[in-house]
């Protein structure tokens, strides 16, 4: 019970703060920044899942922005 | 159009197009512009409806110009009657390229017979001007839309940095290669000194002024922008200088304020909504893109 | 708000009326496609874990896992809308690790390790292939995992389509994995021999654009794995045959013009059905230079431990395990990342360090002795043509 109110706690807190972020209309042609490879989610996809599996294999938990993929011996 | 023109672009890297392949396509969509809009030209579209006027056709027009006329006319309501494309013909009473006797007060209620947006007959069929000797000058505006269709063509061009400057009003596209924004001067009404810069990236700036033709009649001075419904000259601001996300507003905004009194320009500029500058008839220098600046009343 | 853009009643009507005229429409939305030119890539790491502490170990060697992990990619488009991808992966694995916990004389918990070094190589395949349409993409992938004592074989798929004027991307992903495990009898005694396990995972997310700088997300994963869960080289290790696990992320990545950095930061919730639950939060500073970008980054992660972990395990109870991985503890982690981009080629060198400890959590538990430390060095070459 006390873990459900937690994680419905944290999931207001973060749909609030999303919803009360100010979103501006930007045109096609004024992307340039968000282009930069640095604003993307992973900087490279390869590298990403290298770092996810590292972790995954040393701690417990799994997931993030992504399906769960392949499986591998390391719980 | 008539005016000096400036471009600065960069061509885009991935693209292969050339600087020259990109100022050629612009100057010839300058010229088809030009072409169909100028009313010195006898066969451009201006031409075709001044002369048809009392004539009793209506002359066809594309989407384009019916645009264009639409919003003439929007500016015509919104500025109480003072933007007027049909009061070019006052220009033979208060006559501004004569080096003598350039006021002919004679004719002025003659001609004030042929000036008025509201008489314009538009339908369907096209667009009319009832009485003989009515003329249409859509000059101003197609300056404006000209440096729109301009930094429009390059955009789609793929070129992400480039200015445009066609007699006075600037365009933008992103900012100075170096990452900069692009500085524009403001310009003194007396010549000289720019009075202060602005940074525009992905902006325009239009400047409309009073100052740029003069002629003196009994003892003062009248600037070029005349008031259609008195048929004088205009009593106003000097210069007012106006940034928008495009030409065409901007220079709607700062030409509406340049037909009215300096206390009405002001009042009109703060309403419209837009960071203006305004340099009165005692040169005194008002808006906040003035005060950003420290330029202030004397 | 745009100070370009005003509200005033003029500026609104005539913006209306500009809107006729293609000068002042909004550029064709870009289309989603396919990379613009091939790219082929290698990738090698180098992971090193701490040895264990003398004092944490009742019985055995205290060096513990290395690990080489090699990457090999080609990926390239395919006409006008698809592309396809080749992933190969190599692990190779050498060390010793904790067998079980027990109790020494003084009655203190204590590790004993698995006897020699083991060592075991993986080998993974993958291919994957995308498709892109105006408005977003959808890719599947199929991978199959090789090493003597485990076998998966894994399909996913994934789309994601972009609204509101390609300012939001909404994306979607599920997959399916079913792993077969053959402990080999060696080092380590084994009790089990041909189990396996299935596991079906889904995430739902939306990501969107605040401004020109600025781009947020927010999504949730789940994940559910039954069969044979539990750890074959750990003595004391029984788990449930079912798992279900949730994780809520969310994303924010700023661009300070001022600066030419971005900021990233991602943050996810876990929870499961074995009594887990974690945060993790992710911090990095991405400085643009003039051909090179330089990212350090931290890490905290907090994790609590599993119902049914005890530090020594409790074998009278029906779910047991001493695994650390299922302890209560807290994690640090700070790296860095630098790459350089000369032309079509790209190099990257990234290195982290990763502490762990009982007392770093936002959990209460007791502290497992055999909580690791690790680092880890990377370096990538990367080449792009057309």
């Amino acid at each position: 019970m006390k873990r459900a109110l937690c994680t419905a706690g944290i999931l207001s807190v973060i749909t609030f703060q999303t919803s009360c972020m100010q979103i501006e209309t930007v045109e096609a042609w004024d992307r340039g920044y968000l282009a930069e490879d640095t604003m993307q989610w992973e900087t490279d996809a390869r590298s990403a899942r290298l770092k996810g599996h590292v972790y995954t294999s040393k701690e417990a938990s799994t997931g993030g922005a992504g399906a769960a993929g392949g499986g591998c011996g390391c719980n | 159009m008539g005016g000096p023109a400036t471009l600065v672009i960069t061509p885009p890297e991935d693209r292969g197009t050339t600087a020259a392949s990109l100022v050629s396509a612009v100057e010839s969509r300058l010229a088809t512009l030009e072409r169909r809009y100028s009313r010195y030209l006898a066969d451009s579209l201006v031409s075709t409806i001044n002369r048809a006027a009392g004539g009793g056709d209506f002359t066809r027009l594309d989407p384009e110009s019916e645009a264009l006329l639409e919003i003439a006319d929007q500016l015509w309501q919104s500025s109480g009657g003072l933007f007027d494309i049909t009061s070019g013909v006052l220009r033979k009473a208060w006559r501004f390229d004569a080096a003598k006797a350039p006021v002919d007060l004679s004719q002025l209620e003659t001609l004030q017979k042929k000036v008025g947006w509201d008489k314009v007959e538009r339908t369907s069929e096209g667009v009319y001007l009832p009485i003989k000797g009515m003329e249409i000058d859509l000059g101003g505006l197609v300056k404006e839309y000209a440096a729109d269709c301009a930094v429009r063509l390059l955009r789609d061009q793929g070129v992400t940095s480039g200015l445009i400057e066609l007699a006075g009003d600037v365009a933008t596209i992103g900012c100075q290669p170096s990452g900069v924004p692009w500085r524009v001067g403001i310009r003194a009404p007396q010549g000289g000194e720019p009075l202060g810069g602005i940074a525009l990236s992905n902006a325009a700036a239009a400047t409309s002024g009073n100052y740029a033709r003069t002629l003196r009649f009994e003892g003062r001075t009248y600037g070029h922008l005349l008031n259609p419904q008195t048929g004088w000259p205009v009593e106003g601001p000097t210069s007012v200088t106006v940034i928008g996300e495009n030409c065409l507003s901007a220079g709607a905004v700062s030409t509406i304020a340049c037909l009215q009194s300096s206390e009405a320009a002001e009042a009109w500029l703060s309403e419209a909504g837009l960071p203006w500058l305004m340099i009165g008839p005692d040169a005194g220098c008002s808006g906040p893109l003035a005060s950003e600046r420290g330029l202030t009343r004397p | 708000m745009n100070p370009l853009r005003s509200n005033s009643a003029f500026l609104r009507s005539l913006t209306r009326t500009l809107a006729t005229l293609p000068a002042y429409q909004a550029a064709a939305t870009l289309a989603d496609a396919p990379p613009a030119f091939t790219e082929v890539g290698v990738r090698y790491s180098h992971y090193s874990e701490d040895d264990i502490d003398a004092s944490s170990v009742i019985f055995g060697a205290t060096s513990r896992y290395d690990i080489d992990i090699t990457q090999l990619w080609i990926e390239a488009p395919i006409g006008a809308s698809w592309s396809v991808a080749l992933d190969v992966q190599n692990d190779y694995q050498t060390g010793a690790s904790p067998w079980f916990v027990g109790t020494d004389q003084n009655g203190e918990p204590g590790v004993i390790m698995s006897g020699a070094s083991i060592q075991d190589n993986r080998v993974e395949v993958g291919v994957a292939t995308r498709y892109f349409w105006a408005d977003g993409n959808a890719g599947l992938n199929v991978s199959r995992s090789d090493e003597d004592d485990y076998e998966a074989l894994s399909m996913a798929f994934d789309a994601s389509w972009n609204t509101a004027g390609n300012t939001r991307t909404w994306t979607t992903s599920v997959s399916n994995s079913r792993d077969k495990v053959n402990p080999t009898q060696g080092v380590i005694p084994v009790f089990v021999s041909d189990e396996a396990l299935d596991t079906q995972s889904g995430y739902f997310g939306v990501s969107q654009i605040l401004s020109r700088t600025a781009i947020v997300r927010v999504g949730l994963n789940y994940t559910y794995s039954d069969g044979y869960l539990s750890d074959p080289y750990k003595l004391n290790d029984q788990r449930p045959q079912s798992h279900e696990r949730i994780a809520l992320s969310t994303g924010y990545r700023h661009f300070l013009i001022d600066a030419n950095a971005s900021i990233q930061f991602d943050y996810r919730y876990y929870a499961d059905s074995w009594g887990v639950d974690s945060h993790t939060v992710e911090l990095g500073w991405a400085q643009h230079f003039e051909r090179t970008t330089l990212t350090p980054y931290f890490r905290y992660y907090s994790q609590r431990e599993a119902d049914f972990f005890e530090v020594v395990a409790d074998l009278t109870e029906p779910h047991f395990a001493d695994d650390y991985r299922l302890s209560s503890y807290g994690a640090m982690t700070l790296g860095a990342r630098w790459a350089i981009n000369l032309g079509d080629w790209t190099f990257e060198l990234e290195g982290e360090r990763y502490w762990s400890d009982a007392n770093w959590g936002l959990y209460d538990g007791d502290s497992a002795p055999a909580l690791v430390d690790f680092w880890r060095g990377t370096m990538a070459i990367i080449w792009r043509f057309d």
